[in-house]
């Protein structure tokens, strides 16, 4: 069973997949006006947010 | 036919793809650099660079699901031959389009979708070629030898494409794009490479494929887990990094060497990572190293957006890519060697750890 060929595309779909949804945010928000620098800024406190939910609710993932 | 033990470099086969690879990698990094400059600069709209990328993103991922089907059934050099010519061919047109300055917003997404739907064939193809040319002792080596040539790659196109256009022109980088297309589609010119006839396979429909793979991921903690984080890295910091690149240069009044200098600098964080994880592998805590690869990834992309010029612009993004392969780099290892089927058959295609970074 090829079960790590499957499992690497999904992890390879959910990453790309994001790309262009990350490319037409971030250009839609420029395009309204907002400045670069703070759409940037803007998706690096909402990531860091994510990533504090994440890490509080995984103990065990941080131990393998 | 498992082909007898040499060393790589005197493999002919092994290294006309080498030569290929770089050229078309190379190739595709100044297309990308050069068509994104073009959309900042000559249509003067940030929404035109992020819709360029879509353009060539977009079809690139939805034949990436189909691409390996096509792979099983033709020759693998084949496939990357006419992938290679009809990318050259239509690097050429845009190339005209430019030279002759009537180059529109829609021919342009037309030519980035068709370009990005082809290379969605090439990668596949040269990774489930490799397993077929070298011995299974050299897989490894071989494997790494062309991911090392692919960043290297991705850090010499932005810069080739940034002297260029500083130089000669935004036509003439296009042109030397499509000279190297080119060269890559005649290294791989299917009468020099002697590749073994094609097989019958029965293999289950892709979308079957992503199916069970889903089913395995969602009984998987660790993986479920991981995959917040690398979709978490890639929506707020990789995918944002590459289009914020050409617009923040924009910004800053730069030229198309602070955005090759950006760009390359990404390349040479990321490459400087790869070489230690390369060299020193982490056995514990590896979902550790993965959060805290991210919360560095985050802080230094909160930083990023604050400073003020384009050096510390291009001083902070390398610290970004270097940090960045800490969060994949861990992840993938343990999620290789925790699925089952570790082991995969020499003429089943697989995606290596760093190809996606």
């Amino acid at each position: 069973m090829a079960t790590l060929c499957r499992v690497m595309s999904i992890i390879f779909l959910a990453m790309n997949g994001f790309d262009p949804v990350s490319y037409g945010l971030v250009t839609g928000l420029v395009a309204t006006g907002v400045s670069v620098q703070l759409v940037l800024f803007g998706l690096g406190v909402a990531g860091l947010l994510i990533w504090f939910i994440v890490f509080l609710r995984a103990k065990q993932f941080r131990e393998v | 036919m498992m082909p007898e033990e040499m060393p790589l470099m005197r493999n002919r086969t092994f290294v006309l793809m080498f030569i290929a690879g770089i050229f078309a990698v190379v190739g595709f990094s100044m297309f990308l650099t050069t068509v994104s400059w073009f959309a900042v600069t000559e249509m003067d709209s940030a929404m035109a660079v992020g819709l360029v990328l879509m353009a060539a993103t977009i079809p690139r991922l939805v034949m990436m699901v189909f691409g390996g089907v096509v792979a099983d059934k033709y020759k693998k050099t084949t496939i990357m031959f006419i992938t290679n010519l009809t990318q050259g061919v239509l690097l050429f047109v845009l190339y005209l389009f430019v030279a002759n300055d009537n180059l529109t917003l829609t021919i342009l997404l037309i030519l980035a979708g068709l370009f990005g739907m082809l290379d969605a064939f090439f990668g596949p193809a040269s990774t489930s070629l490799i397993p077929k040319i070298v011995a299974k002792k050299q897989l490894q080596r071989a494997n790494a030898v062309f991911q090392g040539a692919d960043q290297i790659s991705f850090i010499i196109g932005p810069i080739i494409a940034g002297l260029m256009m500083e130089t000669v022109s935004i036509a003439g980088s296009f042109l030397v794009a499509t000279i190297l297309v080119l060269f890559s589609a005649i290294f791989i010119f299917p009468p020099l490479i002697k590749e073994a006839a094609v097989g019958e396979r029965i293999s289950q429909s892709p979308l079957q494929d992503l199916k069970d793979g889903f089913q395995y991921v969602r009984s998987s903690n660790f993986l479920l887990i991981g995959l917040v984080v690398l979709i978490t890295l890639n929506f707020f910091v990789f995918g944002a990094l590459h289009v914020a690149i050409p617009l923040l240069v924009d910004t800053h009044g730069g030229s198309p060497l602070n955005l090759s200098f950006m760009e390359a600098s990404l390349g040479v964080g990321m490459l400087l990572g790869s070489v230690i994880l390369g060299a020193y592998t982490i056995k514990r805590r590896r979902g550790a190293m993965t959060l805290y690869g991210l919360l560095a990834s985050l802080v230094l992309f909160i930083i990023f957006a604050l400073v003020p010029s384009l050096t510390w612009l291009t001083i902070f993004i390398f610290f970004i890519g270097f940090s960045m392969v800490f969060v994949y780099i861990p992840f993938f290892t343990v999620a290789q060697e925790n699925t089952d089927g570790h082991i995969m058959s020499s003429d089943e295609h697989y995606f290596s750890s760093y190809e996606w970074v």
